[in-house]
């Protein structure tokens, strides 16, 4: 072993914490090497110099301030002991983080006006299938997703898009159309039924349509119905829909699309051969020579022509149909005036009001669970906030542990 | 400690400050010494030994008498301080593994008049604010040690208990410590061409 090793021995020899050999071996060597013990004194001495330096005075003032210290600790554990809550209170970054709160509040409910009705509607679409729903105060979102429904899978979105606005149609579909039919059907109770048929003929006059049949008549005395047929632009569809909804009471309301997408340019491209067969057949009339020959041309071209007119007629009546959207609405009368008195509506009172309660009922539990579902969205926002302001807190207390 | 003393940390862990002041008032001095040991100078050591007294009057509660209230409060205060010194290495980001004895060179040079007379030379004041100077130099990983073992007079078993450490730890760092001191003291005295009494 070398001196190097046993003079790292020095300083725990000095505490007698060495084992028993080291300390024995320790002992032999220094008996030997006389640098060794020369290192072992100057440690013995430097430890024992460490060890009698005096306590130290503190300053004059340090007694009084720290009773100052201790008092005001003192009135802080007692008289008020704040809250986490409280002291973030009185935080002088309290403004910032409510500002900061607000935003983000603000950010989120927005964000989630602007995606919710959409994932409500998501599983609509999915599920596919009726098309009918009785849904008097179904929103536009619904609506939509009732469009979805009808539609292929894949489809909806860019119809949607083109009902939307037709020129936000991607290029791909400009020179491949979505061929559509809309329709809607509509239930509505009103007061007057003559007057709400007017209405409606003066609104499919101001939307750019018009009625493709009406009827009105009387079922009793003073029980008028109507069944009108109106055809408006595609585009109007919905500014027509909404208008309807306003007339009364809708009690049964659907609506659907129809995509002849296929159907239409199947029907364009057998036209298109159908043309080139007619040409063909005319060049062939041309040089045709036998009386026999010309005959039997001319009948293939009279054929080929029927068949043409045909495709023409199916293919204008398509466009007519997806240019224009058809709306059926049944208007019925409202049981009782308004303005007459009648014992008609006692009856039933009872079952009404088991019926108003089992809808308030339900709209409660919709609206809680609609509660629940926009909570859950705000969630992420919410934790964010928190952290952010747990994060505002730590600083703050760190720097004012630091000054003190 | 004392039957009054009992009855004054009765009243401490009440609430009552002024006991609490009379109960301390006899450890101030110790308190202190460890602070300033540490942190090296007054201002720091008021504040720490002041802060430590504070933490010590928060939780007196949980108090139970396993130790006696003297080493209580020290090792309260070494914490203290201790924490304090780590967070600022940590703030300037200097390793405390760096094979550093001293933090800079510059030890004062208060170099004590070792010719006059040898037995009174611990008394010396300047001899004291000689030796506070070098451990003040020690870098903060040697001055725990030092200041644990030389000042505070804890066992190895309790330094390593305090620092989270190994045994053989607190003996490597300690004799390191210590040999630095002493290389530093020596170097000194030959610098300062008193050379007699170490070299007997």
């Amino acid at each position: 072993m070398a001196c190097q090793e046993y003079q790292e021995l020095l300083s725990a020899y000095i505490d007698e914490v060495l084992t028993e050999e080291e300390q024995r071996r320790l002992e032999k060597h220094l008996e030997q090497c006389s640098d060794c013990r020369q290192e072992l004194e100057n440690l013995k001495e430097t430890v024992v110099m460490l060890q009698s330096l005096d306590e130290v005075e503190p300053p004059a003032e340090f007694r009084q301030q720290l009773r100052q210290r201790l008092e005001a600790e003192q009135t802080r554990l007692t008289v008020e002991r704040p809250s986490l809550v409280s002291r973030l209170m009185r935080s002088p970054w309290l403004p910032l983080s409510v500002a900061a709160m607000l935003v983000l509040f603000v950010v989120a409910v927005f964000g989630i006006n602007m995606f919710v009705p959409r994932v409500g509607s998501m599983p609509k679409a999915d599920r596919g299938g009726a098309l009918q729903k009785a849904a008097p105060e179904m929103d536009i979102a619904e609506q939509r997703a009732e469009y979805s429904k009808a539609k292929e899978n894949g489809i909806a979105r860019e119809q949607e898009l083109a009902l939307d606005n037709k020129s936000t149609v991607p290029t791909e579909e400009k020179q491949f159309e979505r061929k559509v039919i809309q329709r809607a059907n509509f239930t509505v109770q009103v007061e007057n039924v003559p007057a709400a048929e007017q209405k409606l003929r003066s609104l499919t006059g101001r939307l750019g349509g018009y009625v493709q049949s009406a009827s009105i008549g009387k079922r009793d005395a003073d029980h008028y119905y109507a069944h009108l047929t109106l055809r408006v632009p595609q585009e109007k569809f919905n500014a027509a829909v909404a208008e309807i909804k306003q007339l009364g009471e809708v009690i049964n309301f659907s609506s659907g699309g129809e995509d002849v997408t296929r159907q239409y340019y199947d029907t364009e491209a057998r036209l298109k051969v159908m043309k080139e067969e007619e040409e063909s057949l005319l060049k062939l009339l041309e040089k045709a020579g036998k009386l026999e020959d010309i005959m039997q041309v001319r009948r293939e071209l009279s054929r080929v022509r029927q068949e043409i007119e045909v495709m023409e007629s199916e293919l204008k009546r398509l466009d007519h149909l997806t240019s224009l959207a058809t709306i059926d609405v049944s208007l019925q009368q409202q049981e009782v005036p308004d303005d007459q008195i009648s014992t008609k509506s006692v009856g039933g009172v009872w079952s009404r009001a088991v019926q108003a309660f089992i809808l308030s009922t339900n709209r409660l539990i919709k609206g809680l669970g609609e509660l629940v579902v926009g909570l859950a969205a705000l969630l992420p926002v919410l934790l964010l906030g928190i952290i952010v302001l747990v994060v505002i807190a730590i600083v703050k207390f760190t720097q004012r542990g630091n000054s003190e | 400690m004392s039957l009054a003393d009992d009855r004054l940390l009765e009243r401490s862990k009440a609430g009552d400050v002024e006991a609490f002041a009379q109960l301390i008032s006899q450890y101030e001095k110790k308190v202190y010494t460890i602070a300033y040991r540490f942190m090296g100078n007054h201002e720091d050591a008021s504040d720490l030994a002041q802060e430590a007294m504070l933490k010590a009057y928060r939780s007196i509660k949980k108090f139970r008498g396993d130790a006696s209230f003297k080493t209580w409060l020290y090792h309260i205060t070494a914490n203290v301080c201790r924490d304090e010194l780590r967070r600022r290495s940590k703030r300037r980001e200097t390793s405390l593994d760096e094979p550093l004895f001293f933090e800079n060179d510059e030890v004062p040079k208060q170099t004590a008049d070792w010719t006059n007379v040898p037995e009174r030379v611990y008394e010396n004041k300047e001899l004291q604010g000689y030796l506070h100077g070098l451990i003040k130099a020690l870098t903060p990983e040697y001055r725990m040690v030092i200041v644990m073992r030389e000042i505070q007079g804890l066992s190895y078993e309790e330094i390593a208990r305090q620092l989270d450490c190994s045994l053989g730890t607190v003996k490597s760092r300690l004799s390191r410590a210590r040999k630095a001191l002493k290389d530093k003291i020596v170097a000194d005295r030959e610098q300062s061409g008193e050379i007699r009494r170490l070299n007997k």
